[in-house]
C-alpha cells in the first residue's frame, strides 16, 4: 500500500495528464475511425463491384499487418516529405485511425451481409423503403457483431496509443517510456495500470451503449422467453 | 434507432466538442514550449536537477519524443527548446544555436569504453586494443560522423569503418592467425553515436584479436545498458562520464573532466568490479538548444536569458 501512495504522491500529476491525453487520442482516433468505416462498410454491402469490396477490404487488411511502431515510423516520414507536422498529435491520430479501420469495417461488412436474405425480401414485401430496411431491419440485426468490431479497435486502439509517446503526442506511453529509459517499475505501472483500467472501462460502456441501441423487441432476455411462447 | 444513433452521435459530437475545448485552453499559444526525449525529462542531471539550479519551469510540462525526433521539431518550430546532444552534427545542420550553460549546470560527458573487469581479466589483450582509440575523436569530429549517418543516410559500420581505416588503427594485434577463442558482447544505446562507437568497439576487437562479437547495439536506455552489464550480459559498453557520475552513481556534478574520470573509475572498479578505459576524447554534453533565429530574436543566449524570459516576458512578443 506504501508503494501505491507513494507512487501516486510522485506521478499523480503525470498520470492524470498522460491519462487525459490518452483518452482524447483514443477517444478522437475511434470517432473519426468510426465514421469512415461504419458508412464504407454500408456502402461495400450495397457495392455492385466485388472487385472495389475485396480491393477495400485488402488494403485496409494489409495495414492491420504492418507493425504498429512501424506504422507510426512510415506516418512520420511520409509527413516529412510533405512538410507536415511529424511530431504531436497528428501524426499520431493518423496512425491511431488508420490501425482502428479494419476491425469496425469487416464487421460492419460481415454483419451486414450475414443478415437473412428472406427477412429483408420481407421487409421489401410489407413495404419499406432502402432506408428504413437499412436502419430497421439491417442495421439492428448486425448491431452485435459491429459493435464487437468497435469493441475490439477500441481496445486495440488504447494499447498502440501507448507508442504515440515516441512521437511527442503524449499519453500513459510517456510513463511507459520513461520507466523503460531508467528502469524504474513505479513509472512503467503508472502507465500500464490507468491504460489497462481504461480499456476495461471503454469496453464496458462500449457493451452498454450496444444493449440500449438494440430495439426491445429484439432483446433476448432469458426470464421473460418463457412468458412469450407460453402466450397463447 | 434512427432516433438513438442520432441521439448516440450528437452525444459524440458533444463529447468530441468539449474535449477539444479543454485541448485549446490547454494549448501552448505563445509561450515558448520545450521538447524533452524521455531519459532527460527523468535524470537526476537532466531536466529535474536543470530546473532546481536555474529555478525556473517551463509554463506548459514539456514534451516528450525520441532524441532523434528533437532536431527536426526544433528546427519546424515544433518546440522551442530541445535537449541537444553537444555532438550532434544536426545542431550545426539544422542551423540551431546551443544555450550557453553560464551556471555550469551540465557536467563534463566524455564518452569512455567501460568494460567489465573479469572480461578484462579473461583476455589481457582487450584493453590496448579498444584504447587505439582513446583521444582520438575530438567534438568536431564526432559531430560529422554522427552526420554521417543522421542526414547522408550512410550505415553505421561502415562510417565506423572507414573511420578506422583513415586512422590506421586496423593493424592485427597479436596472434590474429589463430582460431576465434572466445566471444564478448558490446552494447550501445538507442541513438547514433553509440551505435558508431559500438561498431568501432567491435570492428577494432574483430579484426585485430581472435574474439568473436555480439553486437546489442539498440538497447533502450543508459540503466538498460548498465544492469546488463552489471549481470554480466554485456561486456562492454560506451558511457559517458557525467552519466556514469550523476545518473548512476548519483553523485554531485563535478567540472574537472580529469577529476571526474578519477572518480567514476575508482568507484566503478570499486563497487561494481567495472573498468573505465581511457576516453576518446570528445565531451557528449546535454545542452539546451534553441532554433538560432528564435534565439537572436528573442535575445536568448544563454540558459539564465532563457529563465529571464520565461519569468518576465513569459510570451512571444
Amino acid at each position: 500500500m506504501n508503494l501505491i501512495s507513494a507512487c501516486i504522491d510522485k506521478l499523480g500529476q503525470d498520470i492524470l495528464q498522460g491519462t487525459i491525453q490518452h483518452i482524447q487520442l483514443t477517444f478522437f482516433a475511434m470517432g473519426i475511425a468510426t465514421l469512415i468505416a461504419l458508412p464504407l462498410g454500408i456502402y461495400l454491402t450495397r457495392c455492385p463491384w466485388k472487385g472495389v469490396v475485396s480491393a477495400i477490404m485488402g488494403i485496409t487488411s494489409v495495414i492491420q499487418t504492418i507493425p504498429s511502431l512501424a506504422l507510426m515510423a512510415f506516418i512520420v516520414l511520409i509527413f516529412s516529405v510533405f512538410s507536415l507536422p511529424t511530431i504531436g498529435t497528428l501524426p499520431a491520430l493518423v496512425a491511431l485511425v488508420l490501425y482502428a479501420l479494419l476491425p469496425i469495417l469487416r464487421n460492419t461488412y460481415t454483419g451486414i451481409s450475414q443478415v437473412d436474405p428472406t427477412v429483408i425480401e420481407v421487409a421489401t414485401g410489407m413495404g419499406m423503403k432502402p432506408l428504413q430496411v437499412l436502419f430497421l431491419v439491417e442495421l439492428p440485426l448486425s448491431l452485435p457483431v459491429i459493435m464487437a468490431g468497435v469493441q475490439i479497435s477500441t481496445v486495440w486502439t488504447i494499447g498502440v496509443a501507448t507508442l504515440c509517446g515516441l512521437i511527442g503526442a503524449g499519453g500513459l506511453g510517456d510513463l511507459i517510456i520513461k520507466g523503460l529509459r531508467s528502469f524504474q517499475m513505479d513509472y512503467v505501472l503508472a502507465g500500464t495500470v490507468p491504460a489497462a483500467a481504461m480499456a476495461i472501462l471503454f469496453d464496458w460502456i462500449l457493451g452498454r451503449i450496444e444493449t440500449w441501441l438494440v430495439p426491445e423487441g429484439l432483446r433476448i432476455d432469458p426470464s421473460k422467453t418463457q412468458e412469450v411462447t407460453s402466450c397463447p | 434507432m434512427k432516433r438513438k444513433i442520432l441521439s448516440l452521435a450528437a452525444g459524440f459530437f458533444l463529447l468530441c466538442l468539449l474535449l477539444l475545448v479543454s485541448r485549446h485552453r490547454s494549448a501552448p499559444g505563445e509561450h515558448l514550449t520545450a521538447g524533452f526525449d524521455a531519459e532527460f525529462l527523468t535524470r537526476p542531471d537532466g531536466y529535474p536537477g536543470l530546473c532546481v539550479k536555474y529555478g525556473f519551469q517551463f509554463p506548459h510540462p514539456p514534451r516528450q519524443m525520441d532524441s532523434g525526433l528533437m532536431y527536426r521539431a526544433c528546427a519546424d518550430g515544433a518546440v522551442d527548446v530541445i535537449n541537444g546532444f553537444a555532438t550532434d552534427g544536426r545542431i550545426p545542420a539544422y542551423n540551431l544555436k546551443v544555450l550557453e550553460d553560464d551556471l555550469g549546470f551540465f557536467p563534463p560527458y566524455h564518452a569512455a569504453p567501460l568494460v567489465r573487469a573479469e572480461t578484462l581479466r579473461e583476455h589481457p589483450e582487450l584493453q590496448q586494443v579498444l584504447e587505439r582509440l582513446s583521444g582520438q575523436i575530438d567534438d568536431q569530429e564526432m559531430r560529422q560522423l554522427n552526420l554521417m549517418v543522421d542526414e547522408k543516410g550512410m550505415k553505421a559500420r561502415d562510417v565506423a569503418r572507414d573511420y578506422l581505416q583513415s586512422k590506421d588503427l586496423l593493424k592485427p594485434g597479436s596472434g590474429s592467425s589463430q582460431e576465434k577463442s572466445g566471444k564478448v558482447v558490446v552494447g550501445g544505446k538507442q541513438f547514433t553515436e553509440q551505435e558508431i562507437l559500438g561498431e568501432m568497439l567491435s570492428i577494432l576487437i574483430e579484426d585485430t584479436t581472435d574474439l568473436k562479437v555480439t553486437r546489442r547495439l539498440n538497447l533502450g536506455g543508459t540503466m538498460i545498458c548498465f544492469n546488463a552489464l552489471k549481470a554480466g550480459d554485456l561486456d562492454l559498453y560506451v558511457e559517458y562520464t557525467g552519466t556514469g557520475l550523476m545518473n548512476i552513481l548519483k553523485r554531485d556534478p563535478i567540472r574537472d573532466p580529469d577529476e571526474a574520470f578519477r572518480q567514476v573509475h575508482e568507484a566503478f572498479q570499486k563497487e561494481y568490479d567495472l573498468l573505465w578505459l581511457k576516453p576518446f576524447g570528445f565531451n557528449n554534453t546535454y545542452t539546451l538548444t534553441m532554433k538560432t533565429e528564435n534565439s537572436q530574436a528573442l535575445g536568448i543566449e544563454s540558459i539564465s536569458d532563457l529563465v529571464a524570459f520565461l519569468s518576465e516576458i513569459g510570451v512571444r512578443p
